[in-house]
Parts: structure tokens; sequence; C-alpha cells
């Protein structure tokens, strides 16, 4: 099957030095230049470029297929309370001083809950508040497209993360909108508490008492690796 | 004539073995890198005799992030989001080599389509290789113009592989039993033939400015030569091992992937000095651009671009049996092999690469810096071609 | 692929092989191009064991203390040394070096193995068959603790020089806490309890 190597030697290899020749690249002084000036043209990513994730909660299982497949451990699972109720299962919650964007988590995912857009431009000073925003839980898909329709700029949705003492968290989304959810505990298993059917009135009244819980549930919570 | 050096740094200094004050009149010791252009994060101590170097010695370590160990702690298809890191200019080699290792272990029979993706993706990366490595070369012998324009010809090659993988230098898209996405259409394809045309109308130019310019001739021409016995003693390989005459190629000597039946032409040259190897380099960018143009012509097979195994539904615990493999595929650098051994588990039990750099960087180089000139450094460390990831990992 | 359905049969073939010391080339080597080098090659090297793996993969398992003898043997047909590898097999307590050998002449790529204990490494160096053998002892030498008589420049190589002795790429080197050792607690995220996370 192998081919013979069809070598070719010095006769089509080598080349003869010019003392002229290199003068004819004075040409290209006369063509228009490559350089994307960029405040004035845009560039755009290629369709399915891998940009930030997005994950719908409604489809996520919490099997934690994504962290184990992430190579960089940036994907940790969380429990979180929206509205007062607490979602049944964890979610991934990613840190982007961690992620590679190599999109294996999204390929794992089961369900498909776990997607991801051409987003990709991130950039904050150095405050803590502003380094909140690479440490999130991704929004829904069609949230993220909105926005993207929206502005057209692929740059993160959410501005601004606010962060309550209680373990309350504000996504401030870039249209104004603002998404709120707790974050009760971290790891596989639920937290001790989880105060799972109670009126939202109480829930509140409760809040002293879930933080301490949510603490000690992060000590047995592990994954696999 | 002393350097006013404080008596305290002297001595720090000869502890590790360095003199900062000059031995004898025009004797000194300088560092080379790691900032220096050419050197690409690796540095040479070199002692000079006035503007001969005397000895040097190579320092790697800079690059150094455990690669190996890291590996051996993750998931088999997590590695290639890790190993490729590498192979900087081509990291489709580290994913390819790995994946190669991975498939011969479990014996899987990867998909024809995926073979031809993934044959067009290597040359691709070759390609765009070869366009990062005029630019280095054109800068380190002072004609930046041809590096400029590389740079923007590269950018198309990096535009191309954005579109099919998603990613621009590191593409994370072969993987064990194929790669992850499909090819984008059919308007992908025709863009990558009209790239290839499009740089293939452009050598002419690079010929005129670069490689027939007098400037390289004079730069080039009989610095760092090697002899063919040296050359395999120190296990040179790729155009570096063809520039001293021996005609070893991975594509035509151990075949893989679509190679066999593909029609390209090995480039040997007997001198074995600089110039040897920047003209082998640019005739294999030549043979790149048709191997290409060969693979366009011949088509995507129909069929499936992953293997279908059921394994593969657990993705992070997927295990493969136990055993070793040994692939390796032609880089533009040279053999780039890795060497994969499996326990049975979901983890491989080790993953060790041969960067080709590991054998032309570090004893081969401090053979050929020997009598050089200062401002030939920087010209036998690139047309040596030498990339430090691979030496550090 | 050729390479993935002639991998099955010959490891088919490679179950079979009985540990065989004999001196006679046993009679399934394939009348292969490789079949012929590696009975060629045990005919000078009685004491290797050697087997065809697939086209263009041959194994040979040389006793630790004959290998110098048997690369030398080897480096006719094989001009060129790829690489050193080091497995560390922690449950046996040995270190395994795979020489990866290439022959130019024939396009052949060799498995040389040999074992040796993990207590007291030592190893004789194949810098004078092939002077390459340098980088890639320094390499094993650093990564493993073996140390290759007869090198000079066995020493801090890639590693800081605070780093040498320890020897990373042992199994038994635990990487999470050499780096709390040397960057502090802080550098962890997470806080004490998923110390389980590895780096």
């Amino acid at each position: 099957m192998t081919m013979p190597a069809r070598v070719v030697g010095e006769e089509k290899v080598k080349l003869k030095k010019s003392f002229v020749k290199p003068w004819i690249g004075i040409k290209y002084l006369f063509k228009k230049p490559v350089t994307i000036k960029i405040p004035f043209e845009k560039i755009e990513p290629a369709p399915k470029y891998r940009g930030f994730h997005t994950l719908d909660w409604k489809k996520c299982v919490g099997c934690n297929f994504c962290g184990q497949i992430c190579p960089a451990r940036a994907i940790e699972m969380t429990w979180l309370e929206v509205e007062g109720k607490m979602e049944k299962r964890p979610h991934p919650k990613i840190d982007y001083g961690r992620c590679t964007f190599c999109q294996f988590c999204v390929d794992v995912c089961p369900t498909g809950a776990l997607g991801f857009t051409e987003s990709y431009i991130l950039t904050t000073d150095g405050t803590e508040d502003a380094l909140e925003l690479f440490n999130w839980v991704p929004i829904h898909p069609d949230k993220v497209r909105e926005l993207n329709e929206a502005y057209g700029d692929y740059r993160f949705p959410v501005v601004r993360i606010e962060k309550l003492g209680d373990g309350t968290y504000r996504y401030h989304l870039r249209n104004g909108e603002v998404f709120e959810f707790k974050i009760l505990g971290y790891g596989i298993r639920p937290p001790k508490k989880p105060t799972p059917a109670k009126p939202a009135t109480e829930a509140t009244a409760n809040k002293e008492t879930t933080k301490p819980a949510e603490k000690k549930e992060s000590k047995p919570a592990e994954k696999k690796e | 004539m002393s350097l006013e050096v404080p008596r305290e740094l002297r001595e720090e200094a000869r502890k590790h073995d360095m003199y900062l004050t000059p031995i004898a009149k025009d004797t000194y010791e300088l560092f080379f890198g790691p900032q220096h252009m050419a050197t690409e994060n690796f540095s040479i101590i070199l002692k000079m005799d006035g503007n001969r170097v005397e000895k040097a010695i190579v320092n790697p370590g800079f690059l150094h992030r455990g690669f190996e160990k890291l590996a051996e702690q993750r998931p088999y298809f997590t590695n290639i989001a890790l190993l490729l890191r590498i192979c900087v200019p081509e990291s489709d080699v580290p994913e390819n080599i790995y994946s190669m290792a991975v498939d011969e272990i479990v014996g899987w029979e990867v998909p024809e389509r995926a073979i031809w993706i993934r044959t067009v993706v290597l040359e691709m990366a070759r390609v765009s290789s070869w366009m990062f490595w005029i630019m280095g070369f054109g800068n380190e012998i002072g004609l930046y113009t041809a590096g400029q324009w590389a740079a923007a010809y590269r950018e198309r090659l990096m535009r191309l592989f954005e579109e099919l993988t998603g990613g621009r230098v590191y593409h994370i898209y072969t993987v064990p039993g194929g790669v992850r996405r499909d090819i984008p259409g059919d308007k992908w394809l025709r863009q990558l033939r009209d790239t290839v045309e499009y740089i293939k109308s452009k050598l002419k130019d690079f010929d005129e400015i670069l490689f027939d310019n007098y400037i390289t001739f004079e730069r080039t021409e009989g610095v760092g030569v090697m002899d063919k016995r040296f050359a395999l003693k120190h296990a040179v390989t790729g155009p570096n091992l063809r520039a001293v005459g021996v005609p070893y190629d991975v594509r035509k000597d151990d075949p893989y992937y679509l190679y066999p039946e593909l029609d390209f032409e090995v480039p040997v040259l007997k001198e074995g000095d600089s110039l040897a190897r920047v003209l082998v380099r640019r005739y294999e960018l030549e043979q790149d651009l048709y191997i290409l143009e060969q693979l366009l012509d011949m088509g995507p097979p129909s069929g499936p671009y992953m293997v279908q195994d059921p394994k593969l539904k657990n993705l992070p615990r997927f295990k493969v049996p136990a055993g070793d493999a040994y692939a390796h595929v032609e880089s533009t650098k040279g053999d780039f092999g890795a060497y994969v051994v499996s326990d049975g588990s979901h983890k491989p039990y080790r993953v060790h690469v041969r960067g080709p750099s590991q054998s032309h960087g570090v004893t081969v180089l401090e053979e050929l810096l020997k009598g050089a000139r200062l401002a030939d450094v920087p010209v036998i460390l690139k047309t040596l071609d030498n990339c430090p990831p691979d030496i550090d990992r | 692929m050729a390479v993935t359905d002639n991998e099955v049969k010959n490891k088919v073939e490679s179950t079979q092989k009985a540990p065989q010391d004999t001196q006679n080339a046993k009679p399934e080597l394939p009348n292969t191009k490789e079949g012929r080098l590696v009975k060629e090659l045990l005919e000078k090297a009685p004491y290797a064991e050697g087997s065809v793996r697939r086209e263009k993969r041959i194994e040979f398992r040389v006793p630790a203390e004959r290998i110098h003898e048997f690369l030398e043997i080897a480096s006719e047909k094989f001009e060129m040394l790829m690489q050193i590898s080091v497995v560390d097999w922690l449950k046996e307590g040995e270190f395994e070096l795979v020489y990866q050998l290439w022959s130019v002449s024939e396009s052949v790529h060799a498995f040389v193995k040999t074992r040796i204990s993990r207590e007291n490494a030592k190893m004789p160096t194949v810098m004078d068959i092939w002077p390459v053998a340098e980088t890639y002892e320094r390499e094993a030498h650093e990564f493993f603790g073996i140390i290759f008589e007869g090198n000079p420049r066995l020493g801090p190589f890639i590693l800081e020089p605070r780093e040498y002795e320890k020897h990373p790429l042992r199994k038994d080197f635990n990487t999470l806490s050499y780096v709390k050792t040397i960057y502090g607690e802080d550098f962890d995220r997470y806080d004490e309890s998923k110390t389980n996370y590895v780096i």
C-alpha cells in the first residue's frame, strides 16, 4: 500500500539568489491593507463559535457529567432557590477564570440543557464586584439569544452580579432586567435543610438558618474525582 | 576592565556557578532569552568570546506545566483539551497523536469521514504553522514584510478553523474515535479551496521577497551545518533531517490516515546548513497546499464522523482496555509522537509525548551554536524550528 | 484503516506468545519484514524476548542488566532513539523503561522494554550509542529519579532547583499537597472541605 517516497533533490528544491527580485515586493505599497480597523469595522465570530454557556434550568437534571468531564474543574454543582422554591436538581456554576472553553460539558450533557452562544467578550476591571461576573450559573439560552440580537456585540449578557449577604444573587442583565435566585449550597447531595415547600415568607425568615446549613453541607459534598 | 557588581551579588552568582565579572578581556556570559523573540520562552546561556559563541548551555523549563502528570488525573476525552497546548502553532498534532494512540488501544475503526476530516485538519495545521514559521524566520533575518504577509494569510486559515471547530488557536477538535463536529457544509469546502488557491498564488511573492532574496542567502548559507551521521545519532527529524539528505517522512514511512493514497514529494538536500533547511521548508509548504487540493478533489466520504460505540454514552467514565500504543505524525517541526499506556481504568496511566524539539533543541542546538556568531544565534534557532513547549511540557 | 485491523490480529498473536528464553526463533514470528527483523535480532541477542505487534511495530523485552548490550546490537538496524519513556508501576514496585527506537532504513518502530526496581533505580547510560539519549535521560532522571550511570549532566533540567529530587511524575507524588506547600492555602478557590479536587 505504501508508495515509495518520491524524493526530489536539488534540481527542484534549490533556488537562485537574486538581488533584483525582492524589490518586486514594492508593488504591495499600492494594495489595500488587510488590517481590520477595529472600532470602525466589525468582525463576527463564526457560527457555533465556542463562547459563553447557557443553561436551560428546566431541562438540567443535575447529573454532574459536566463537572466530571471538565478539564479545568471549572464546574461546581450548585443548589439553587428561585422565588422561594428550591430547584429539584443541582445546576452547574461555571468559573470563567478556569474555563478553557472546550465545551466538552456541552457535548456530554445528556438532556441538552447546557449549551453555548457565540458571545465571547468579558472584560472587567479588577474590583471584587466585577470579578463576580466570572463565576456564574448560566441563564436560559433564549434570554441570551434575545440579548445578543438586541446588542449584537457579543458581550457577556450580565453586566453586574449583586451578591447579598444571605446567599441571594441578583443578575443585572444588559437590558436592565433583574434575575434573582439564592444559592443554598454546593455539591451533588442536597443541603441538609432544604426548606422545600415552605411559603416564601417563611423562607425569608429562615435565611439565617439556611446559611449555616449550607456551610455545613459543603463539607461532605464532593465529586467523585 | 571590570564591572561594578556588588560583592553580595557576585557571591550569590558564584554559588550558582556563574561569574558576573568578565573572566578575561572580551569573554563574558550572555543570557539569551527567555524574553528574546527568537527563543520563544526558552533561554540559552552563551559563553561568548567577543562575537563568537564559545559554549552554549540550553536552559529550558519556562513553560513546564506538568501536562503529563495532569493527563494522568483526567478522563481520556478531557485530556484533549490539555495536551494540545504542548504545541501552540499546530495544536492539532498533539490532539491527533493522542487520539491515534487511544484508537489503537481500544481497537476502534475510525469512520472514513472522520479520517478525511482529520487529514484535512492536519494539513491545514501544517500550512498555518508554516505561515507562523515564515513570520518568525522573516523577523529573525530582518525581512519583516514577509512576516506580516504570512500572519495575514494565516488569519484566513484561522477563520476556517474557527468555522470548523469553534476555536481559533486551540481547536479541541480531534477526539479518540473521530472528530467532534461535522464539516459545516459545502460552503466551508469552497472557502477552503479558495484559501488554498489564494495562498498558492501568494507563494510567488514569498519567493521573491524572502526565499530568493540575497539577504536570506547571505544570512543562512553555511550557518549551523550538521552532517548526516550527527543528525541520525541525535534523532533529528522532520525538515532538519531532510536537509542533511535522509528522506525520512512519517507520512511516507509510517503512513497514517489518507496519506498512502495521496501523492506528494519529499524534498531532500545534502548541505545540512540553515539555507538547506529553509529551502526544504519552503518546498514542503508547496507540497502541503498540493495535498490539500488533492483532498478537496477527493471530497469528504459520507458516513458518521464519530465512531458508534455504546460505551461512549458515559463519556466521563469511558474505560479503555489495558495496553499501550505509540503513534506519531509528521509535524512541521519533525516527528511528533505520543506513547499512551492504559491500565484499564478511565484515566490514562501514562502519557508521554515526544516532541521533535527534544532532540534538536537541546544537544543539537548546543553543538550547532559552538563557534557561531552572536547574530547567527536566532537564525540557527529559527531554522531548526525550535519549539520550547515540546521540551518542557 | 490498515492500522486497526492489523492491531487486532497481532494482539491475538502476542497473547499466544509463551515466555520463551530458548534461543531458537519461535515459529509464530510472521514471515514479514518485521518478523525477519525480530528473528535476526534475537539470534544475536538470545536473552531477549521479541514479538511483532503489528505492521511497523515490534517489541522486545530485555533484562535490565543487559540492556546496553542489546541496544548496541539494535543500533545497527535502528538508527534513531526517539524517546525513553518511563512508566511507574507502583503496585509492582517497578519502573518500566521503554526505549522507543526507529529504523530509518526499515521503517519499523521498536519498543525495547525493561523493568527495574523502584528503589535505588540505576541504569547504564546509552549516550555512547545515541548522544541524544543525554536529553532523554536528564528528563527521566528529573521526573522519576532514575540514575543513569555515565551521564555527566544529570541535575536540574526542566524543573526549578527547589523541585529537584521531588520526582513529580512518580505515581506517589501528590500534586495537591505540593502545590499547597508552595503557594499556601490561598491558591485554592475552594474551601478546605473540597480538597479532593485535584489541581
